[in-house]
């Protein structure tokens, strides 16, 4: 028996998560105005009304690094403040509940990197994000990992914030500035210009913060589930993961790369409704 | 129940403003730090601060109260201006000494610190330095070791330093000073201090010149075969050939990955040698 299925015509508000490209501006520019503030702050000339804090305290990341330290001695390590720690609450909040949310939506370096690749796709179009052949790419996959372990090790050990000096995201938001290290631009180069190939190159080989982040795919409340009744193997979901993973082989994605971007969902890409979409535990 | 991007959109928002927004209402949202360093957990100094934990974002001010300094001995140390030296960051000091070649930031205010004080401090975590000025306070007012003297003696940076003096004229119509005079006044203390050294005071000459056999970032190769170096002294002390003479010595020390600090005490030594 066949089962006759809808198939919508994406539209232009469907064939785009167009939300969640605001919220990620919104914040992209949230991040920019308060760095550049915090510079201007410097000199007594700081936007009135405007937050001018220090990039170290709004990155949960250094919330998760100083965890060691704060439990052992009650303190941070240098440079981060209580309200990393609130943020990585906050990101731990989200991701129990549907994953990486932070990395989809709010992150300005995933942010920035995806605007990158659109330029990137449209200069070599199907190819693009295709680079990397798949065995290599399975392995540097979990190179984020290491990553995670070596950074909390190292700061543990060391008491300072080793991460910064290899920093992209301190150093996008602070490269006017002499406190960026030399490593965190080199990075940020580096990450800019495999963005032209790859989608969210940082994301997918080495970020730590990510890492951390893709473990609560396994136990996320809501879930990305496929109806594979009404999916028509059209593999549009694949195309459009920016993370490149086989949403189409899955009745439940619990990849750990997935950033819950949403783009394979039924309400973006997808072209069959409800066909793929991010549910709550236990409903259909 | 399915949640739209919509929905996510608002739960997002909801999430990290509300987070924030609550822990600011129980004044757990603090984005600056708070001044005050970890202390020492046991042994004889158990409950006094702990200098290694000192902060850029500290200013001399935090550092003078915490560590019971006196702010005239910091300014002087660290060439601060006469207006206010405990509101400078010690952040700022990287900047202000950029034409030294050694680290003299936040780490050299650690050291100078705990040497001031006696409190504990690893002398080998950190490769920190000295200005001149601060290490002769030290000899002055601190109960220095022997090694932490030897240490002092072998970290005191000494390269070329390019000091705005702090002017401020002024004419006080009440003593009929005038302008011209206070400003000359001020400057020849500055030049004094700056030029201390060659001058008797152990301390070296600031305005370094590649002639004066001082080993330093703007020395090249050709000024070490000049001060009497044998590239074949070299060879045995780097294990490299010795390059084209006008290459500067710290720009092929981190091309070749070498720590010019450590670099740099060798080929003093090799300077010195061939007197």
């Amino acid at each position: 028996m066949t089962i006759s299925v809808p198939v919508q015509k994406p539209t232009r508000s469907r064939k785009a998560n167009w939300i969640r490209g605001w919220v990620q501006l919104f914040f992209f520019v949230l991040i920019t105005l308060i760095a550049v503030n915090h510079t201007l702050a410097e000199t007594g000339k700081d936007i009135p009304f405007l937050s001018s804090v220090s990039l170290h305290a709004l990155c949960p990341f250094g919330g998760v690094v100083t965890l060691y330290q704060f439990i052992t001695t009650g303190t941070f390590v240098q440079k981060v403040h209580q309200s990393s720690l609130i943020l990585m609450i906050i990101g731990l909040v989200l991701a129990i509940f549907a994953g990486p949310v932070f990395c989809g939506w709010v992150c300005p370096l995933g942010t920035f990197q995806e605007w990158i690749a659109k330029l990137g796709k449209k200069i070599f179009k199907r190819r693009y994000n295709h680079f990397v052949p798949a065995k290599i790419d399975r392995v540097l996959r979990y190179l984020r990992y290491v990553m995670l372990i070596s950074v909390i090790y190292m700061t543990a050990k060391s008491l300072t914030l080793v991460f910064a000096d290899i920093d992209p995201y301190y150093a996008l938001f602070n490269f006017w500035t002499s406190e960026v290290a030399i490593g965190g631009v080199i990075v940020l180069v580096v990450t800019m210009l495999a963005s032209f190939f790859i989608e969210r190159p940082w994301c997918k080989y080495a970020c730590p913060y990510g890492a951390l982040q893709g473990l609560f795919n396994f136990v996320r409340v809501a879930k990305l589930r496929r109806n594979i009744p009404t999916c028509i193997n059209c593999k549009v979901c694949d195309k459009a993961c920016p993370m490149n993973i086989e949403v189409s082989t899955a009745s439940i994605v619990r990849n750990h790369q997935c950033i819950s971007c949403m783009e394979c969902t039924s309400d973006a890409h997808c072209p069959v409704p409800a066909t793929i979409d991010f549910v709550i535990r236990g409903s259909k | 129940m399915k949640i739209a991007p919509r929905f996510m959109a608002i739960i997002v928002l909801l999430i990290v403003f509300g987070g924030i927004i609550v822990s600011a209402a129980f004044d757990q949202w603090v984005t600056t730090t708070t001044k005050e360093p970890v202390k020492f957990k046991d042994g004889e100094f158990a409950g006094q601060y702990n200098p290694a934990d000192i902060r850029g974002s500290y200013t001399f001010g935090d550092v003078s109260r915490l560590f019971n300094i006196p702010i005239e001995d910091l300014a002087g140390a660290y060439h601060l201006p006469e207006s206010d030296p405990a509101a400078v960051a010690l952040k700022t000091l990287e900047d202000r000494f950029i034409e030294y070649d050694v680290d003299l930031g936040t780490s050299s205010i650690r050291l100078f610190t705990a040497l001031y004080t006696g409190l504990p401090f690893d002398l080998t975590a950190q490769d920190s330095y000295l200005l001149p000025e601060g290490a002769e306070v030290l000899k002055e007012k601190a109960n220095l070791t022997p090694e932490q003297l030897e240490y002092v003696n072998s970290h005191v940076a000494g390269v070329a330093l390019t000091v705005e003096p702090t002017i401020q004229p002024t004419s006080d119509p009440a003593t009929g000073v005038n302008a011209a005079s206070t400003l000359v006044a001020t400057k020849s203390a500055v030049t004094r201090t700056l030029q201390g050294p060659g001058t008797g005071s152990g301390i070296p000459d600031l305005e370094h010149t590649p002639t004066d056999r001082l080993v330093s970032g703007r020395t090249t190769f050709k000024n070490l075969l000049d001060w009497g170096v044998k590239p074949e002294d070299f060879l045995t002390t780097t294990s490299y050939e010795m390059p084209s003479a006008n290459i500067l010595v710290k720009d092929w020390a981190t091309a070749k990955g070498l720590s010019f600090p450590t670099l740099k005490t060798q080929l003093q030594i090799l300077v010195d040698a061939a007197k």
